[in-house]
């Protein structure tokens, strides 16, 4: 958690580079396919970061909302012939909305209340995608149009990529600059200490509404143009797994880091390809790296990589620590 | 004119415990009030009625003129009210600065609508905080250290960046759990003027204390608690003076 915004904002534009760079470097479907994949988990990763990592709130239902988002798509544009970027605004409203009642019904109450009601929600949502056969294709998933803007249509799976690639930038920049607003910082001293921050004046409920409403719709951007890219939706994607495994992108790659939400998101959608050749001992690799990078890094990746980088900085300075603390992670910018 | 903190008979009781009983209190802008008392006596107990993170059971408590008992805190800060902690509440996970930048949650404007749109405004507000919590990092000789991570500093520079971050609103009422605790004798010395400072500017401090020679020198009024009900109450001269007190505390606590 660094307040250094200009460099984060430079480590944004890099992103963003090397993601329009990418299809130039690996012009093969099957990269791009999975390299779409992973910036839309990205985007789901860094929405619920900020709900989890910051202030301190579980969800463990994100891919209801990523659900939300991916049929609202679908069922507007295939069924009911919707443009899809009303229906995507659509599926966003959805979200927000079912976030926003959820959150203040429950977080009036102390605990890890809205973790129960978020896992309850998936349940919901799941049943729903399966039973609705005529709406939702049930079981079997549907299809759904390409994207297009202003009637122009997009083709192949360079425009998902393009899209997903664009919605993690933009996702990237909206959170940097959130975290390091006075929100952000309410935000986090509410996962410190909710009695200091409500002694400082800071509506506790109002907050947590906010950021679980604002995680909401991150996963539901993501499912909606999860839903174009693939031209296909499943009951899966929406399912418990699928939240549990959000949860685990942002605590391996680290609670409370915008750039750990993105390492976290790609390892755990890569991991399994690269494994692919292990075959029957695939899952049983995936789950011993994660066990052992939560061993080793229990912060998570990027937060212990920073640390690290930090103390190495520090040996290699003859002032040692506390000069490094006065110049290095807090600059005016 | 009404009072800017009227505590009026407020009782709080945990179970069987009567942790509070018909205590009342009143201070003005500028000056030390001050609570003593032995442990058990409520004196944190008054405070988290005072600052809404319990609800007064019975009684009544006015923040500048208005009834505030049923508020919750957030309220109670918007009217000037602040508080320490007795067992230190900073956000660890977060840089000093960062720490003294909330406290200054309620002089800034950006809400959620600007904050995920990033307008220009948005980082201009955080320049402006950053500038006034360098300064009272400053001023409570933690200069260099904005940039620490707060849960790593050392106990008295915690204690003293909790005072930091509650001047960053600059409140009217300035409550005071226990600041001079842990602290050696020239720090409670640096304490004792800041405080006097604090209500030189205006602020009407309650401190509750067991540092018995801080009390008497800054202290303008006393309240002396014991098991939750008032004991004795006067200038400095009069409670140490009083015999009930001497009895049930001074007695103990001072030889
Ligand atoms: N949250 C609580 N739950 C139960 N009992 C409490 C609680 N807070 C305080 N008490 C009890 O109330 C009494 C007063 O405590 P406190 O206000 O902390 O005293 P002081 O700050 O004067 O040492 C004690 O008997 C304490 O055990
Ligand atoms: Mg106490």
């Amino acid at each position: 958690m660094t307040s250094d915004t200009p460099r984060q904002l430079i480590a944004c534009a890099v992103l963003a580079t090397a993601l329009a760079l990418l299809p130039i470097v690996a012009p093969n479907p099957y990269y791009l396919d999975l390299a779409t994949k992973a910036c839309l988990a990205a985007v789901v990763c860094i929405g619920l970061n900020l709900l989890s990592g910051y202030a301190g709130q579980l969800s463990l239902g994100h891919a209801a909302f990523f659900g939300v988002g991916a049929y609202a798509s679908a069922i507007l544009c295939a069924k009911v012939g919707i443009t899809p970027v009303v229906a995507m605004l659509a599926g966003c409203l959805i979200s927000a909305g079912i976030a926003y009642v959820m959150a203040r019904t429950v977080l009036r109450l102390k605990g890890h209340y809205l973790a129960m009601a978020t896992l309850a929600f998936g349940v919901i949502i799941s049943i729903v995608l399966n039973r609705e056969v005529a709406l939702t294709g049930g079981p079997d998933g549907m299809s759904v149009p390409r994207f297009n803007l202003f009637g122009y249509r997009t083709t192949g799976v360079w425009a998902g990529y393009g899209l997903a690639a664009v919605a993690l930038v933009l996702a990237v920049r909206t959170a940097i600059v959130f975290v390091n607003s006075r929100v952000g910082r309410a935000l986090r001293a509410i996962g410190d200490s909710e009695v200091a921050a409500e002694g400082l004046g800071i509506d506790i409920a109002r907050y947590k509404t906010g950021v679980f409403v604002i995680s909401a719709v991150f996963a539901s951007v993501a499912g909606s143009i999860f839903a174009h890219a693939d031209r296909f939706v499943s009951p899966a994607e929406a399912g418990f797994m699928r939240s549990v495994e959000f949860v685990a992108m942002i605590v391996i790659g680290g609670l409370g880091s915008v750039a750990g939400s993105i390492v976290g998101a790609t390892l755990l959608t890569l991991l399994p390809q690269l494994l692919a050749g292990f075959d029957h001992y695939r899952h049983f690799l995936t789950g011993l790296i994660l066990i052992l990078i939560m061993i080793f890094m229990p912060a998570g990746i990027v937060p212990t990589l920073l640390a690290s980088g930090r103390a190495l900085h520090d040996r290699y300075r003859p002032f040692g620590r506390s000069a490094r603390s006065v110049t290095g992670r807090t600059s005016e910018g | 004119m009404a009072p800017l903190l009227d505590i009026h008979a407020v009782g709080v009781s945990f179970g069987g415990v009567r942790a509070l009983d018909g205590v009342s209190f009143s201070t003005e802008a500028g000056r030390i009030f001050s609570i003593i008392g032995p442990n058990g006596a409520g004196k944190t107990t008054l405070f988290n009625v005072i600052s809404g993170a319990y609800p007064a059971q019975q009684g009544k408590v006015v923040i500048a003129g208005r009834d505030m008992t049923t508020a919750p805190p957030s309220a109670r800060a918007a009217l000037g009210l602040q508080r320490t902690f007795q067992n230190l509440q900073i956000f660890g996970t977060m840089t000093a600065l960062e720490n003294v930048m909330v406290g200054g949650h309620l002089r800034q404007r950006t809400g959620f609508p600007s904050a995920l749109l990033g307008l220009p405004s948005v980082a201009a507000e955080s320049r402006a905080m950053r500038r006034r919590a360098t300064e009272l990092l400053d001023l409570f000789d933690l200069a260099g250290l904005g940039g620490a991570v707060a849960g790593e500093l050392a106990y008295g520079q915690q204690k003293r960046l909790e005072i930091a971050r509650a001047l960053a609103c600059e409140p009217r009422i300035l409550l005071l759990d226990e600041p001079a605790a842990g602290l050696n004798p020239s720090e409670t010395e640096d304490l004792a003027n800041v405080i006097r400072r604090l209500a030189g500017m205006g602020i009407a401090v309650v401190l509750v204390e067991h540092d018995m020679r801080l009390v008497m020198a800054i202290s303008d009024e006393l309240l002396v608690l014991n098991f939750g009900r008032e004991l004795a109450r006067g200038t400095p001269a009069e409670v140490s003076s009083n015999p009930a007190v001497i009895e049930a505390y001074l007695g103990v606590e001072v030889d």
